[in-house]
């Protein structure tokens, strides 16, 4: 006999969540990449992969591989050794204003590429200000993707660091070891996991950059991405653009692919106590120096370029003024296909909006349907876990949800343009394309978010709220939405920005009469004369401030707990 | 005979799949106004039976009955019963207050009502003027001040509490243990309680059941299961050392006193209070040399070892005898048949 209780925890109807979010996917996600596939690897209605061979094979292609390829290594090489210090800074010390300059850390992160890229024009262009013209270098990339993923490093790598304890490094120091020797044999084998994790990210990022490299890598320095840009928009040979996409999809694979095996190969080496590192203050001179070059790099490096921008906006031919700014409120050139700088806010605000609406519905879905309590907490978890086929459900339904992360914009762009075009999904000519693309490029970020929030809600509130006579809906409805609100602001916030910002698919996808920010930056710096100039910048400050509003909120609502990225 | 406020009949819960019972059949029941405390090892699945009664857990076979009304199949939060979780479970974004009156909140108890409810709660765990305090900002102690007053609140038909003591400082244990008794009795609760330490489960409680690897070994008053123990698992789980083979001691047994017949292989538990150790060596038999002396709450534990059979026993000494009887001596042991329990294997 087997009485089956109606229980607050079990409940197949969780399963149904996952339908929306997969369903989305589904259509604007795997849809468009199996149209790319099919465009190109077929011809004339076959499966033939002569054609695809044969734009392999193109040496100009061949190079455009290998230059994304050693590229994007080198990005990453350059990041993890220029971040490490600034791990250990944040990781270790204690100086003022430190909690305000972590915060700050992400807003290059989240910069849209456009901002970053004139910024670095600015500094590093024909006319640059420091006189040094790198644009069209592999130098100029270099900087940029530094400059990007400096963060990435130091946030993934400084909270594992700074959450590792002290004692292991005291007990090899009474063994003998020098601090350089501790630091070497004790600290940074121990990171290994959490340098690996940004490296991946830094190495995706690099591999995938589109933005920078159209803006400063000149017609020299091409990646995929741009190369696929350039078959589909200017040359319009959308069988090269495919056969590059598939190209550029497999490497994304298998670099996942790489990056997971090398970080399982090892297990996590914890600390038998769970011991946060107190940072303090630096006390000798050495210590000093060391907190001091970190800040003076920081500010200069990552303040630099955003500075010069801010200040380059208000310069007119006449001196300083507010010229740039004031014009953007007019179309100079009359003509019904540039719209006013001005309206381009507006679209992008609207855009943004819609973004984070569609992928935090569908993050929030993603995140029940996931959030199978395990047992956790106490040691009565082992003989409490149940294993079933629903767990490997899980874990594919979680997988899914993060492939967007790793394929580029580009690639949702183009597959979207090619897709989506014809009955009876005609999304090209809808102002739904552009909220929809950005949404998939959005989801991974807030499933990331939302997923390990509903899932850390211990499972014995629900139980509590049970016993004192809450329904199934109402225990929902008073402790998982309560207790996760703070981080459903912050993925609503992550959507905004990452909308606000997007350029790779936007580029394939936007419609003459509703340019984004991001778009009409591209656009002016394509156009002859200094006002043009100065209006993508005036405009670039507009995205910056609204974008460090974004990121200030989100760090205030951030719980402290939280994991980095 | 009245009707049990809560009847647990034979319940049977398998957490694993095709694994063994975590649960085997467990029968028990609490009249209104009971305390019972369930005393088992960790792992033995106490937690398990609570969250079965409550409903938490799928149950495999058998049935729970709530004065006399079989709830086996009610939904959780229909069940009118209370319980309170080893980490409490207190809301952390609500405050103090809030987590009080979640319950009443629940059953539309009226704002105004509601109020006044949480406020003399709040009195009676001594909370008084906490309401508005964020529950992360509680002690230990008050957590589960807090955690009792939001499980009665609603009045329910049974409380029941896991482990109520084990995440608290031993200091605060003892006092603590006092107060819910007084609580209890005051308010007239039928109350469970699961624990791993005998001393909790002894201080409070009408009737102790020992659970063990799924099922009941024995039940009954503290007193009754302190001195029969029963089975030599129960005697050991309990803390008596000197569990022995009867011909051990055959030897020492005070002469003259009441027939000892029981065979040579069967096992005896030899209470410590039965144990008599006189510094004089008598030498032959009764003699017995001290393995060690060791100091515990204001007496002295005796460890020796008959030089008959070889088999260690223990008594308790006084602060004065203690200071004849260092490691090595010989002395001489007079066991009282008295404080001898037979033991099933």
């Amino acid at each position: 006999m087997g009485q089956r209780l109606p229980l607050t925890r079990r409940g197949h109807w969780r399963a149904l969540l996952a339908v929306p979010p997969l369903v989305f996917l589904a259509l604007f996600f795997v849809w468009p990449v199996v149209a790319i596939v099919t465009r190109g690897l077929r011809s004339g209605g076959d499966w033939n992969l002569n054609a695809f061979v044969d734009v392999v094979r193109d040496p100009s292609i061949v190079r455009v591989m290998w230059f994304t390829l050693w590229e994007s290594l080198l990005s990453t090489i350059l990041c993890v050794l220029v971040g490490l210090p600034g791990a250990a800074l944040f990781a270790k010390f204690e100086f003022r204003g430190r909690r305000v300059l972590w915060a700050l850390l992400l807003v290059p992160f989240v910069l849209p590429t456009v901002v970053a890229g004139l910024a670095f024009l600015t500094l590093i262009g024909p006319a640059g200000i420091t006189g040094v013209e790198l644009t069209g270098t592999i130098w100029a990339i270099l900087i940029a993707h530094l400059f990007f993923n400096y963060a990435v490093v130091v946030r993934t790598v400084g909270s594992a660091w700074a959450g590792m304890g002290e004692s292991e490094v005291e007990a090899a120091r009474t063994l003998g070891a020098s601090p350089l020797r501790a630091l070497l044999t004790v600290t940074l084998p121990r990171l290994r996991s959490s340098v690996l994790a940004a490296a991946s990210i830094v190495f995706l990022f690099s591999f995938t950059s589109f933005g920078i490299v159209m803006i400063l890598g000149g017609v020299r320095q091409r990646t995929i991405e741009v190369e696929i840009y350039d078959q589909t928009a200017r040359f319009l040979h959308l069988d090269v653009a495919a056969a590059l996409s598939i190209m550029q999809l497999v490497g994304v694979v298998m670099i996942l692919v790489l990056f997971s095996r090398a970080r399982r190969s090892r297990s996590d080496f914890a600390s038998d106590h769970a011991g946060t590192q107190r940072s303090r203050r630096a006390r000798t001179l050495g210590e000093r120096a060391f907190v001091g070059i970190n800040l003076l790099f920081m500010g200069l490096f990552l303040g630099g370029p955003l500075a010069v921008l801010i200040v380059r906006s208000f310069s007119t031919s006449k001196g300083w003024g507010l010229d740039a700014y004031s014009a953007l409120g007019s179309s100079r050139r009359g003509s019904s296909a540039f719209v006013a700088p001005l309206d381009a806010v507006g679209n992008s605000i609207r855009f943004a909006l819609a973004t984070m609406v569609i992928s935090v519905l569908l993050g929030c879905c993603a995140a029940w349907a996931l959030a199978r309590p395990r047992r956790a907490s106490s040691g009565r978890s082992v003989m409490k876990q149940r294993f079933s086929a629903g767990s490997v459900v899980d874990s594919l339904t979680e997988g899914f949800l993060m492939i967007p992360l790793g394929t580029s914009a580009v690639t949702v762009g183009f597959g979207c343009l090619i897709a989506l075009g014809d009955p009876p999904l005609d999304l090209r000519s809808s102002w739904w394309m552009l909220p929809i693309a950005h949404s998939v490029i959005a989801l991974p970020f807030v499933a990331r978010l939302l997923v390990p929030a509903v899932r850390s809600i211990d499972p014995e509130l629900r139980d509590a709220a049970a016993l004192l006579g809450a329904g199934k809906f109402r225990v929902w409805f008073t402790v998982d939405l309560p207790m996760i609100r703070r981080q459903i602001a912050v993925a609503a916030g992550f959507a905004f920005a990452v909308s606000l910002g997007e350029f790779g698919a936007t580029s394939f996808l936007v419609r003459a009469r509703d340019v984004t920010v991001p778009i009409a930056i591209y656009r002016s710096l394509g156009r002859p004369g200094g006002d043009n100039l100065s209006q993508a910048m005036a405009l670039a400050v507009i995205l910056m401030a609204v974008i460090a509003v974004v990121v200030l909120i989100i760090d205030r609502l951030r719980p402290p707990t939280s994991a980095e990225f | 005979m009245s009707v049990p406020r809560l009847d647990v009949r034979s319940l049977t819960v398998r957490l694993a799949q095709g694994g063994p019972p975590t649960l085997d059949g467990i029968s028990f029941a609490v009249d209104v106004g009971e305390i019972v405390a369930v005393l088992g090892p960790s792992g033995g699945g106490k937690s398990t039976l609570l969250r079965a009664v409550a409903g938490l857990e799928n149950v495999d076979g058998g049935s729970v009955h709530l004065d006399g009304a079989d709830i086996t199949s009610m939904a959780a939060h229909h069940r009118n019963l209370a319980l309170m979780f080893q980490e409490y479970a207190l809301f952390p974004h609500l405050d103090v207050a809030a987590n009080v009156a979640y319950g009443l909140r629940m059953r539309s108890v009226p704002r105004r009502e509601r109020h006044q409810r949480v406020n003399e709660l709040l009195d009676l765990v001594r909370l008084r003027g906490f309401g508005e305090r964020p529950v992360s900002s509680l002690s230990g102690g008050e957590r589960q001040r807090v955690a009792l007053a939001r499980a009665i609140a609603t009045e329910p038909a049974v409380l029941m509490l896991d482990e109520p003591l084990s995440a608290l400082d031993r200091s605060l244990r003892r006092s603590i243990l006092t107060e819910l008794e007084t609580l209890f009795r005051q308010t007239g609760l039928s109350v469970v309680h699961v624990t791993h330490d005998q001393d909790d489960a002894f201080a409070i409680a009408d009737r102790v059941v020992i659970l063990r690897n799924g099922r009941i070994e024995r039940s009954g008053t503290a007193l009754e299961l302190w001195s029969e123990p029963g089975s030599e698992s129960v005697a050991r789980f309990l803390g008596h050392r000197c569990v022995v083979p009867v011909s051990a001691i055959r030897d020492y047994i005070v002469r003259g006193s009441s027939s000892f017949e029981l065979p040579d292989d069967a096992s005896v538990l030899v209470l410590d209070s039965a144990v008599e150790v006189a510094a004089v060596d008598v030498g032959g038999a009764g003699a017995a040399v001290v393995e060690s002396l060791r100091f515990a709450a204001g007496r002295y534990e005796l460890e020796c070892r008959l030089l008959d059979s070889g088999v260690e026993i223990f008594a308790t000494v006084s602060l004065e005898v203690a200071s004849e009887l260092l490691p090595g001596t010989v002395v001489s042991v007079r066991i009282d048949p008295q404080g001898v329990r037979a033991l099933e294997p």
